[in-house]
C-alpha cells in the first residue's frame, strides 16, 4: 500500500504544480462541483453486434465529482439467444448499471486522461423464453420442455478498471474498460435458472467478464 | 507503479479463471434416476447372481444394446426413456444370441429442474412391469411403484 501512496502523492504532487501557477486554485481544497459530462457509446459491441446473435447497445454517462473520483452511469439494451447443449432460449430487455470510479494515474496536462478503476450495482430487466431446456436421456433419446416467455430481473455486482484518452484536441475521448462481474441475485421462472442475462452475458456461472470500447463526447 | 502491477495481474489471473469452459457436464446422480433391478429364482425366491446377463432397450428407434454381462451380475441399472412415452420396453437375455424375454414396464413422468448442466430430469412413477414374452425371464416383481433415486432396487426379474 505504500507504493499506492507514494504513487498518488507523486501525481497529486503534479496535479498540484501545474495548477501552481494560478495562485488561488492551490489552496483551494473546499469540494466545488462544475457541471461536467462525458457521455460515450459503446462502439465495438455495437458493431460486433452487425455479425452475431448478440446485439447490444450500451453508453454511458460519467461525471466528475471530486479531483480524481467520477460518477457513471451505464444504460443498455441487448437481445441474445443461448443455443447450446439442448437449451435454446432468448432474452431481451434493458439494463442499467450505476456507480463510481477513481482515476489512479492520470496525464498531467489533462486530468480526464488516465486510468482508472471503480465499482457498479446492476440490474437487468428482462424478457426471456426458454424454447427448449434438455433432459438428458440414454441412446439419443434426449428430448426437451418448453416454457412459455416471462418477465424476469437479475442483478450483480461489477468492478470496472479501464482507462480513457483525448483524441487529439478535440472534445471526443476513446474510454476502454473490462467489467469483471459477480451475478448476486436473480428471479426465477420454475427455478430454472438463467442461462443467459442482458448486460451479463452467460450466467450459468456466476462470475463473468464483460469489456467495453467507447467513443465518448466531453462537454 | 507496483499497485498497478498487481492490479492489473489480479484482472489478467481472474479473465483466465473465467475462460474456463462452462459447467456443462452433468455429474451423475443428479439426472434422470435409471431403474435398478435385481434378479431372484422364481422356484425359491432367493435373490440371484446371474451369471452373464445380456438387456436391450428399445428407446424408440429399435433395441440399444444396454448391458452385456459376461461376468456375474446381481444388479444392474437401466435409463429408461426420458421422451413422452408412457411406457418403456426391454429386452433380457442370458446368451447374446437369445436375448428374448420382452418386458414392458408402465409409468407416468413428471419433470423437476436439476441445474444448468443437467437441464430437466424425469421421475417416474406408478410404475408397474409385465411380461410379454416369458422367457427367460418368467415373472417380474415390482419392488418400488415409484423412480425418483437409485438408492432402492425398483424391480426384480424371476428366472
Amino acid at each position: 500500500m505504500k507504493a499506492k501512496h507514494i504513487f498518488s502523492f507523486f501525481f497529486s504532487f503534479l496535479f498540484i504544480i501545474n495548477f501552481a501557477q494560478q495562485k488561488q486554485d492551490s489552496v483551494k481544497a473546499k469540494w466545488n462541483y462544475k457541471p461536467n459530462f462525458l457521455v460515450g457509446f459503446d462502439v465495438l459491441n455495437a458493431g460486433i453486434g452487425l455479425f452475431s446473435h448478440r446485439k447490444i447497445f450500451q453508453g454511458f454517462v460519467s461525471s466528475r465529482i471530486q479531483k480524481n473520483l467520477h460518477a457513471a452511469a451505464n444504460a443498455g439494451f441487448e437481445k441474445n439467444v443461448y443455443q447450446k447443449n439442448g437449451y435454446d432460449a432468448t432474452v431481451n430487455g434493458p439494463f442499467l448499471k450505476l456507480g463510481a470510479f477513481y482515476m489512479l494515474a492520470n496525464d498531467a496536462e489533462n486530468s480526464m486522461n488516465g486510468f482508472y478503476a471503480g465499482g457498479k450495482l446492476a440490474g437487468s430487466f428482462y424478457n426471456q423464453e426458454y424454447k427448449a431446456v434438455p433432459v438428458r436421456g440414454y441412446g439419443g433419446s434426449e428430448t426437451s420442455v418448453a416454457f412459455p416467455s416471462s418477465n424476469q430481473s437479475s442483478y450483480w455486482i461489477e468492478g470496472t478498471v479501464g482507462g480513457r484518452v483525448q483524441l487529439f484536441e478535440s472534445p471526443f475521448y476513446i474510454d476502454v474498460n473490462i467489467q469483471p462481474k459477480y451475478l448476486v441475485f436473480s428471479t426465477k421462472q420454475e427455478d430454472i435458472k438463467p442461462m443467459i442475462v442482458p448486460g451479463f452475458g452467460k450466467s450459468s456461472r456466476k462470475f463473468n467478464i464483460g469489456f467495453a470500447w467507447n467513443i465518448a463526447y466531453y462537454f | 507503479m507496483k499497485f498497478l502491477k498487481i492490479f492489473f495481474l489480479c484482472v489478467f489471473l481472474t479473465s483466465l479463471f473465467s475462460c474456463t469452459s462452462d459447467d456443462d457436464i452433468c455429474i451423475g446422480g443428479e439426472a434422470t434416476p435409471r431403474l435398478k433391478m435385481k434378479f431372484k429364482t422364481k422356484s425359491t425366491g432367493k435373490l440371484k447372481t446371474m451369471d452373464s446377463i445380456y438387456i436391450n432397450v428399445d428407446y424408440g428407434n429399435g433395441q440399444i444394446p444396454v448391458i452385456a454381462n459376461k461376468r456375474k451380475t446381481d444388479s444392474v441399472f437401466i435409463p429408461l426413456r426420458v421422451d413422452e412415452n408412457p411406457f418403456t420396453e426391454i429386452y433380457v437375455g442370458t446368451s447374446k444370441e437369445a436375448i428374448t424375454s420382452k418386458i414392458k414396464i408402465n409409468y407416468t413422468t413428471a419433470s423437476e429442474y436439476v441445474s444448468p448442466a443437467c437441464g430437466i430430469k424425469r421421475i417416474y412413477e406408478n410404475v408397474s412391469s409385465t411380461v410379454i414374452t416369458p422367457n427367460p425371464v418368467l415373472e417380474t416383481e415390482q419392488n418400488q411403484t415409484q423412480i425418483i433415486d437409485e438408492s432402492k432396487t425398483h424391480l426384480f426379474l424371476l428366472f
